[in-house]
C-alpha cells in the first residue's frame, strides 16, 4: 500500500515540475498561463533538459548513480529558479482559478461538462493501471530499467535475449525516457514494475487529455464547455474500439511505454502547434515550443524518429506554397536537433558509427 | 502489424470498426469544408497534409516497398499516429452537439409559449439526448475496452499474476540460485518474470516464442514442452535434453496440468516446487 502510495505521490512531484518549468517557459514567451500548455510545455522541457544531460552519459557508459549524482542538482537549481521567477504569478494565477471555481458554483450547470470530464479521465486512469497487459515490448523497457536501477548501468543489456551486450544500441540508448524511470525508481526505492505502471502510466494519460483539451480550445476558441465535451467525447472513442497497436491501444493498455507517449502526446502536441503557426505563423511563442516538441521527441521515444518529421513536412507544405521562406527556415531549425539524432542512427545502422560496451 | 495493403492497414488500425472509420472520414471533410469557407490559406494546408500523406507514407503504390525499407512493415503503422484520429472525430462530435442545441435554442426563441421555462430547457435537453445516442452508437458499434478482465482489481501492486511472484520468489530462495541462472517458462510467465526479476535470464529469446511453429526452429520440441505439455514430449526426448544442456537451463516451468513430473526426472529436472497452476522444475546437478 505504502509502495502505491509513494507511486502516486511521484506523480504529484513530477506534475509539479511540469508545471513550474511550463510556467517558466510561458512567462519567457509573454504567454498567458494555462495549466494544460504549461504542464505539456514543462514536460518537454524536462525531458529535452533531462537528455542534455543524460545522453553523454550513456554514451560514454557512466553508471545510473553518477548521472543521479549530475542530473540532480541541475533539476533542482532549475527547478528553484523557475520557483521564484514565476513564484507571484503561479500565486496570481492559482487565485484566479480558484475564485473562478468558486464562482462558478453559483452556476452548477457549468460544472456538470468539466465534472463528466474528469470522471472519464480517471476512468481512463484505472484502465491504464489495472489493465491486465503484458508484451515482450513491455518485459523489454521494463526489464532495460530494471537493470538501471540494479546493476547500476545503462543500456548495457540485450533485453531481448537477457544477455550483456558488446556493442551500444543507439535505437534504444538515444532515447533516455527509461533512465529517468530508473532514477525515480533509484530515489524511492520502488519497483519498476511500479513506477512505469503506475507513474509513468498516469502521466501519460494526464498529458494526453491535456493535449487533447488543448486541441479543443484551439478548435473552439477558447471555449471551455466545448473543449470539455470534446473530451468527454475522447474517452468514449479511446475505449470503444479494441484493436493493436492504435492510440487507444497504447494509452489503455501500454500507457507506461515510450510509444503511448509519442502517440499520444508528442505526435498530437506537434499537430496542435503545426496548426497554431497556420492561424498565426509570426508569434514566437508558437515557434518555441514546436521546437521544443520537435527536440524532445526523440529523448521520449525514439517511434519519433521518422513519424516526426514526416508530420512536420506535412504541416509546414503550407510556407512552401505560400512561399513564405522565413517560416520554412523556421521550421528546418526546429527539426535541427530531431535530424541530428536522425543521422547518429542512420550512421550506427551503416555500421559506421559503434560504441563499444566496456 | 503485417498488412497486405494501406487500406488493410487502416481497417486493422480501427479495429474494423466502420462505423469509427465512417465517423473520421466525415470529420475530416467537414473540416477541410469548413476551413476553406473561414480561410482559404487553412484549407489549402489541411489538403496538403492529407496530398502529401497519401503521395508518400499512404501511398498505396509505395506501401510495400517503403514498408520493407522500414522494419519489413512491422512499425509502419507507427505514421497512422500522425492522424489525430481521436481528436478531429471528437471535435465533430461536439461540433454535432452544439449545432443541434444552437438549433434548437434558435427555434424555441422564435416561439411564444405560455411556459417559458420549460422552453429554455429544451435545447439542453436535447443536446444531452443527442450526445447520449452519439456516444451509445460508438460504444456500441466496436469491441470496447470496457471489459470485465480490465476492470478488475489488479491481483498485486505489480499487475502480474501471483504465480510469477511466486516462482521468483522459488528461485530467489534456492540456496544454490546465482545471477543469470536460465529460466525455461510458458510465454506470459516469462513475459512476467523478465519485467520482475533481474536476476534470471531466458533459455530463448522472444523471436523463438514468437515464431514458434512458424518456423523450423531447432527449439521447436523444447518449447513444445512447456507450451502444450505431454503431446510430443517423448518423441522428441533426446533433442529436449541436448537443448537444455546446450542452454544451461536452470528452471523449467510448466503447467501443472501437464502432469510432467516423471518426464522432468528422466530429463534430470526433478520437481522443485509448485504454485497455483505451475510447476518449477530444478536441475539436479545445479
Amino acid at each position: 500500500m505504502l509502495d502505491l502510495l509513494k507511486s502516486f505521490l511521484l506523480i504529484f512531484i513530477y506534475i509539479t515540475i511540469f508545471l513550474s518549468l511550463g510556467a517558466f517557459i510561458l512567462r519567457t514567451l509573454r504567454e498567458k498561463f494555462s495549466f494544460s500548455l504549461a504542464i505539456l510545455s514543462g514536460f518537454f522541457f524536462y525531458h529535452l533538459l533531462f537528455s542534455l544531460v543524460a545522453l553523454p552519459c550513456i554514451l560514454t557508459q557512466q553508471t545510473l548513480t553518477m548521472l543521479i549524482w549530475i542530473w540532480l542538482p541541475i533539476l533542482c537549481v532549475i527547478f528553484i529558479v523557475s520557483i521564484r521567477f514565476c513564484f507571484k504569478n503561479i500565486v496570481s494565477d492559482s487565485i484566479k482559478m480558484a475564485s473562478a471555481l468558486l464562482s462558478s458554483f453559483k452556476t452548477p450547470s457549468s460544472l456538470v461538462l468539466p465534472t463528466v470530464a474528469v470522471f472519464g479521465i480517471l476512468l481512463v486512469l484505472y484502465l491504464s493501471i489495472s489493465a491486465p497487459y503484458m508484451g515482450w515490448d513491455t518485459a523489454f523497457y521494463v526489464r532495460t530499467t530494471l537493470h538501471a536501477v540494479e546493476n547500476d548501468s545503462m543500456y548495457t543489456l540485450d533485453a531481448a535475449s537477457g544477455q550483456m551486450t558488446s556493442v551500444l544500441s543507439l535505437r534504444y540508448a538515444l532515447s533516455t525516457f527509461y533512465m529517468n524511470s530508473a532514477i525515480a525508481c533509484r530515489l524511492t526505492g520502488l519497483h519498476p514494475l511500479l513506477v512505469q505502471n503506475v507513474t509513468d502510466g498516469c502521466i501519460c494519460v494526464i498529458l494526453a487529455f491535456a493535449v487533447i483539451y488543448r486541441i479543443g480550445l484551439l478548435a473552439f476558441h477558447e471555449n471551455r464547455q466545448k473543449a470539455c465535451l470534446m473530451i468527454i467525447f475522447a474517452v468514449i472513442l479511446h475505449v470503444s474500439h479494441t484493436s493493436v497497436f492504435s492510440t487507444s491501444d497504447f494509452l489503455l493498455l501500454r500507457s507506461y511505454e515510450a510509444k503511448a507517449y509519442c502517440s499520444n502526446i508528442i505526435l498530437p502536441f506537434i499537430g496542435y502547434m503545426i496548426v497554431s503557426l497556420w492561424k498565426e505563423p509570426d508569434k514566437r511563442a508558437n515557434w518555441l515550443l514546436l521546437f521544443l516538441g520537435t527536440a524532445a521527441s526523440i529523448p521520449v521515444s525514439m517511434s519519433s524518429l521518422l513519424t516526426v518529421p514526416v508530420l512536420v513536412a506535412a504541416g509546414s507544405l503550407i510556407w512552401l506554397f505560400t512561399r513564405n521562406w522565413r517560416a520554412l527556415g523556421k521550421t528546418c531549425l526546429c527539426l535541427i536537433p530531431h535530424l541530428l539524432y536522425l543521422g547518429a542512427y542512420i550512421l550506427e545502422h551503416i555500421g559506421v558509427l559503434t560504441i563499444y560496451i566496456r | 502489424m503485417s498488412a497486405s495493403s494501406v487500406f488493410d492497414m487502416f481497417l486493422q488500425y480501427i479495429g474494423h470498426n466502420y462505423v469509427l472509420g465512417i465517423l473520421f472520414v466525415v470529420s475530416v471533410t467537414y473540416y477541410i469544408c469548413k476551413a476553406f469557407r473561414t480561410n482559404k490559406k487553412q484549407g489549402i494546408a489541411t489538403l496538403l497534409v492529407g496530398i502529401f500523406f497519401f503521395l508518400t507514407v499512404f501511398n498505396p503504390l509505395l506501401y510495400k516497398y517503403l514498408a520493407t525499407i522500414a522494419d519489413g512493415g512491422a512499425s509502419y503503422y507507427r505514421f497512422i499516429w500522425s492522424i489525430p484520429l481521436v481528436a478531429i472525430s471528437a471535435c465533430f462530435l461536439t461540433e454535432i452537439v452544439f449545432f443541434v442545441y444552437q438549433l434548437i435554442c434558435k427555434r424555441s426563441a422564435s416561439k411564444q409559449s405560455k411556459h417559458p421555462h420549460l422552453i429554455s430547457c429544451v435545447p439542453k435537453t436535447v443536446s444531452i439526448v443527442t450526445a447520449l445516442l452519439l456516444s451509445a452508437v460508438i460504444l456500441f458499434s466496436g469491441t470496447s475496452y470496457l471489459t470485465a478482465d480490465n476492470l478488475s482489481v489488479p491481483e498485486n501492486k505489480f499487475n502480474i499474476s501471483r504465480a510469477a511472484l511466486d516462482i521468483s520468489q522459488f528461485i530467489q530462495d534456492d540456496p544454490d540460485h546465482v545471477d543469470g541462472d536460465v529460466v525455461l517458462a510458458p510465454t506470459q510467465i516469462m513475459m512476467e518474470l523478465l519485467t520482475y526479476d533481474i536476476t534470471i535470464v531466458p533459455a530463448l529469446p522472444r523471436t523463438e516464442y514468437i515464431n514458434y511453429k512458424k518456423t523450423d526452429s531447432v527449439y521447436e520440441p523444447l518449447l513444445s514442452l512447456i507450451l502444450e505439455g505431454p503431446e510430443s514430449t517423448w518423441h522428441h526426448f533426446e533433442n529436449v535434453r541436448y537443448n537444455c544442456q546446450s542452454l544451461n537451463v536452470d528452471y523449467i516451468v510448466t503447467l501443472t496440468l501437464f502432469d510432467l513430473d516423471t518426464y522432468m526426472e528422466f530429463l534430470n529436472y526433478p520437481l522443485y516446487n509448485r504454485t497455483g497452476d505451475y510447476s518449477v522444475y530444478r536441475r539436479r546437478d545445479k
